[in-house]
């Protein structure tokens, strides 16, 4: 499969001020992550609130402006393109947010909202820009009559229905989900997920996932990467990762999720304290001070992310120094 | 004997012309040292459900059916004045989101002091003292230090430990946990959920524990009820309900968790039914697989098939054998 999306050394960096008049202290959100995904992927990047999975995600949509690295969109270099390039390229690449409440402007009718990329990249107008919308609604499962309504009508999973067929309006190569499913319930999440599914598979489409949820990173994606303070530490294909984490913090992230069926129940791996603050990262290995199986050289040495048999490992213990 | 007994519970929201029915007929027992859960979608009723017992329901919201018993006194109608003797001292309760929870103009040592005052009488030195042995029970670490700080200068694990130590101060019978660890990260989950774990060995405090999450409701609790919108659609003990879910909803439910790698995930279709649109006969039946003609002529009764097993489905049975 040819190569849709790579990153090399990509870093977000935010400046910020401990209290009014405190000592500067930057925030290293995203620090060196270089990955590749492939055409019609699901690439998952998982990993726990300040891990930088989000930032990532902004910084590939040019959101926020990377600090430094590079990224390259089917060859295009992403940070190489003036604002008219940009905007074509945005045709190619959309995004879905988390929360479907904050995503829709209340006051315009679903079919403006919908239509709207249409109408800024001047694809239809009038009557035709109708009948698009309509086929789109379709696409996602809600009635024609959904376009003269307003957001506040509809709930949570529908709004999320909303939100993609806005983002599958210009009929992209790659969407961008962050958290997708975490602000909708079970029965809900189940049915976006097989319309996500769905459309993947008409429209060969490629998500770059954004996740904290195991669960559905491990139905849905084909390959994962497992971040931690702003770094990749593992990255695989979805069975290794989930069949055998190599990383002890994956194998700690997976053991700690709640299993519903008794027998599929991993032995809990409770590790010590917080996540340490991005703007004081551990020396070494930034997981060790939580990690249980840290020896000698974690606390001095960076572990690089060292690939082997299609995955990639940043651990000692997996790449002895 | 049961510590607290929940009898036909109806808690309705009268919303202009109509009535949004949010806990109907709900009846639970729990025992001394168990661990009960309260599981379902948004909108079910378990956080209602809750705050009926704690005697804090919005005004909107009416008991107007049931008895709640605890320590063999009926909490319904009880004025404020008597339930305030038992609101956090015999009955305690945690809730999702401890910042919100938390006053943050006190630190965390005062605040946990303020109730030892309250009920039992201490001293502000006395109360301090006793908050920093708390903060160590919940393993906050350095409590003598922790305990004069403010809840923005600690993490959302720390200040769930804390409301978790607040809970603790007057040594209840009882703790309400209201999706104790729906706004925390997984391996701090992991954390909270051990030391919920590690406190009910020590000190036996039974617990009813609301959340949404099937996987950690199996996981933490004794028995259970799976609730929908308001009603109880099955209840049991909890290993029971996940290797042999009875009612259609359990069934869906657990159909609709991506657990397995590749396998197309079977939905529950449409939505929950709101106050304007509530199906006669079943609330469930307009979503369910299994829906016959009877299931839209009357509220199935919730029935006992197995010992301890109830379900309320008219097709219990033949979906049991299928």
């Amino acid at each position: 499969m040819p190569e849709l999306l790579r990153t090399e050394a990509l870093a977000k960096h935010f400046d910020s001020t401990a209290g009014l008049f405190g000592p500067k202290t930057v925030v290293r959100a995203v620090d060196g992550v270089s990955f590749s995904m492939q055409k019609g992927e699901v690439f998952a990047v998982v990993g726990e609130s300040g891990c930088g999975k989000s930032t990532l995600a902004r910084v590939i949509l040019r959101l926020t402006e990377a600090t430094a690295g590079k990224a390259w969109f089917d060859g295009v270099d992403l940070f190489g393109l003036n604002r008219a390039e940009l905007k074509a390229l945005r045709r190619r690449m959309q995004v879905i947010f988390q929360d479907p409440f904050a995503s829709l402007n209340p006051r315009m009718r679903i079919l403006d909202a919908v239509g709207e990329p249409l109408v800024i990249h001047k694809e239809a107008s009038g009557p035709e820009l109708r009948q698009r919308v309509y086929s789109l609604l379709e696409r996602v499962g809600l009635p024609n009559s959904a376009a003269e309504r307003y957001p506040h009508e509809f709930s949570g999973g529908q709004r999320q229905r909303i939100c993609i067929a806005r983002a599958m309006a210009l009929e992209p190569d790659l969407i961008v989900a962050d958290e997708p499913l975490s602000a909708l319930d079970v029965s809900i999440q189940a049915q976006v997920i097989n319309l996500l599914d769905d459309l993947r598979k008409q429209h060969h489409l490629s998500y770059l996932l954004i996740s904290h949820d195991l669960h559905v990173v491990q139905h849905f994606a084909d390959r994962v990467a497992v971040m931690y303070l702003g770094v990749i530490v593992e990255e695989g294909t979805a069975e290794d990762i989930f069949n055998a984490p190599l990383h002890p913090y994956t194998e700690a992230l997976l053991s700690a999720v709640p299993e519903p069926d008794p027998e599929k129940r991993r032995h809990r791996i409770v590790l010590p304290g917080d996540v340490p603050s991005p703007t004081q990262i551990p020396s070494g290995c930034r997981f060790h001070p939580r990690c249980p199986k840290s020896f000698e050289p974690c606390d001095k040495v960076v572990p690089g992310l060292i690939e082997n048999q299609g995955r990639r490992t940043a651990c000692h213990l997996v790449n002895p120094v | 004997m049961s510590l607290l007994s929940v009898r036909s519970l109806t808690v309705h929201i009268p919303r202009g012309p109509l009535v949004t029915r949010a806990v109907e007929n709900l009846s639970f027992d729990i025992n001394r040292g168990e661990v009960f859960g309260l599981v379902g979608e948004s909108g079910c009723g378990k956080s209602m459900t809750a705050l009926a017992v704690m005697g804090l329901l919005p005004t909107a919201a009416r008991i107007v059916k049931g008895e709640i018993v605890f320590e063999n006194k009926n909490l319904v109608g009880q004025p404020d004045s008597v339930l305030r003797t038992i609101r956090g001292n015999r009955v305690a309760m945690i809730f999702q989101e401890p910042m919100t929870s938390l006053n943050p103009v006190f630190t965390v040592g005062f605040q946990i002091a303020e109730l030892l005052m309250t009920h039992k009488g201490l001293s502000k030195r006395a109360g301090m003292d006793m908050a920093v042995d708390l903060l160590g029970k919940v393993k906050v670490p350095s409590p003598e230090l922790r305990v004069h700080q403010y809840p923005h200068q600690m993490s959302g694990g720390m200040r769930q430990r804390v409301m978790i130590a607040m809970a603790l101060a007057c040594e209840p019978a009882f703790i309400i946990a209201d999706e104790p660890t729906t706004a925390l990260d997984v391996t701090i989950q992991a954390q909270i959920l051990e030391l919920l774990e590690e406190l009910r060995e020590s000190t036996g405090t039974s617990m009813l524990f609301i959340t949404h999450d099937l996987g950690l409701v199996s996981e933490i609790s004794d028995r259970l009820t799976v609730m929908y919108a308001g009603a109880a659609m099955e209840q049991s003990e909890a290993s029971r309900v996940f290797s042999r879910p009875g009612h259609p909803y359990t069934r869906g439910l657990l159909d609709s968790l991506p657990v397995e790698r590749g396998r197309r995930l079977r939905p529950i279709p449409g939505t929950v039914p709101t106050a304007e649109n509530f199906p006669p006969g079943c609330r469930f039946s307009p979503r369910c697989a299994f829906r016959i003609e009877a299931c839209d002529k009357a509220e199935p009764e919730l029935r006992e098939l197995q010992a301890g097993h109830w379900i309320r489905c008219i097709r219990a049975e033949e979906i049991a054998r299928a």
